[in-house]
């Protein structure tokens, strides 16, 4: 570099040189840039239809989100351990009644406490009636008053079904006082909630 | 033309993640099963009712002691074998309720009357529900799944 600074003559040599290789230069270039438009467009051609995937993934949305309503196993919660039962009877739909060691809740609303797995005094007011919960009746005498309506108005038939979902420590004690209660609502038909053996 | 296309991947990105959320909330996967079970209705006399219909139906206990075993009684009187003041199948050994036993006694209930399909299953207070489940498996059916009894009403003592 420092020889072509000093030559006078070199100077109005290298902007001609660079003018004579400019067309070269621009072929390279075009060409460069020929396979990089080449390349770029390479994924386009082979570009995915994710159209006919959207159908399927809408069709599994709307499928899921149906069931996921209806589905008794969502009342599964943490300390409600069904017992595991050999009977093969399938699953129904009816009032959902859940037991915990803590808590009654009749279609996943909480209507009483419990004391670990023990009904509260408190609760057990009805005079001559050891066995009934109060606010389970109340709950329930509502429920069937609910699906009464629906069947008045034309749909499904209600039998007077329960769905027992205990967890499997809680006593026969709170069992017989929530059937009891149950009783008191108008339920007759009651239906223990089992898992399968594995 | 290109400019125009709808693009896609966001609405199924969306799409994606929602299904994995569903999914991985959904106990579907879990099989549920159910058994039937009656209680006897208050100033009903259903079952007696039952009673006079067939002269034949057995009346059919099996009480469950806590932590001593089970009573069978057939008509008001303790299965044959039953002890004096002692449950007709006491616990095992190691203090766990012996419920092949228990389907065994069944069986030879069963062979009274092949008809019957119906007892009555008193526990006591402190037993919890899954002995009580595990009670009306034993007695549901017999080892070589024959029915034994498979409609239970549930009493209180």
């Amino acid at each position: 570099m420092a020889k072509k600074v000093g030559t006078p003559a070199r100077p109005p040599v290298a902007p001609v040189v660079v003018p004579a290789e400019d067309p070269i230069l621009e072929e390279k270039k075009k060409a460069r840039k020929n396979r990089r438009k080449a390349h770029n467009h390479m994924p386009e051609a082979g570009e995915l239809n994710i159209t006919a995937m959207l159908d399927m993934l809408t069709i599994i949305l709307v499928f899921l989100l149906k069931n996921y309503n209806t589905d008794p196993a969502a009342n599964l919660t943490i300390g409600l351990n069904p017992p595991v039962s050999t009977t093969e009877l399938p699953m129904a739909q009816a009032i959902t009644v859940a037991i915990t060691r803590n808590d009654i809740s009749v279609d996943d609303k909480r209507v009483a406490e419990l004391i670990n797995g023990q009904v509260k005094p408190a609760d057990l007011t009805v005079k001559d009636q050891p066995l009934l919960i109060g606010q389970l009746r109340d709950s329930l005498l509502a429920r069937v008053e609910h699906h009464r309506k629906i069947e008045e108005l034309g749909g499904p038939r209600f039998e007077g079904n329960m769905l027992v979902i205990g967890d499997r420590t809680i006593d026969y004690e709170l069992l017989s006082q929530v059937l009891y209660s149950a009783g008191q609502a108008q339920l007759a038909n009651f239906k223990f909630v089992t898992l399968a053996p594995q | 033309m290109e400019v125009g296309e709808l693009n896609l991947v966001p609405y199924m990105d969306i799409m994606v993640n929602l299904i994995m959320f569903i999914l991985l909330s959904m106990t579907s996967f879990i099989q549920m099963k159910i058994i039937n079970v009656s209680v006897p209705a208050i100033g009903d006399d259903t079952m007696e009712a039952a009673d006079k219909d067939d002269e034949k139906t057995l009346a059919i206990v099996v009480g469950i002691v806590d932590k001593k075993g089970f009573i069978i009684s057939v008509d008001g009187n303790f299965m044959e074998g039953t002890p004096p003041n002692e449950p007709t199948i006491p616990n095992l050994a190691d203090g766990k309720y012996d419920f092949a036993m228990l389907t065994t006694k069944m069986a030879k209930v069963k062979s009274m009357d092949s008809k019957q399909t119906a007892l009555t299953i008193v526990p006591d207070k402190r037993i919890d529900y899954s002995t009580l489940v595990k009670t009306m498996d034993a007695i549901r059916r017999d080892v070589g799944g024959q029915v034994l009894f498979p409609d239970v009403l549930l009493g209180v003592q």
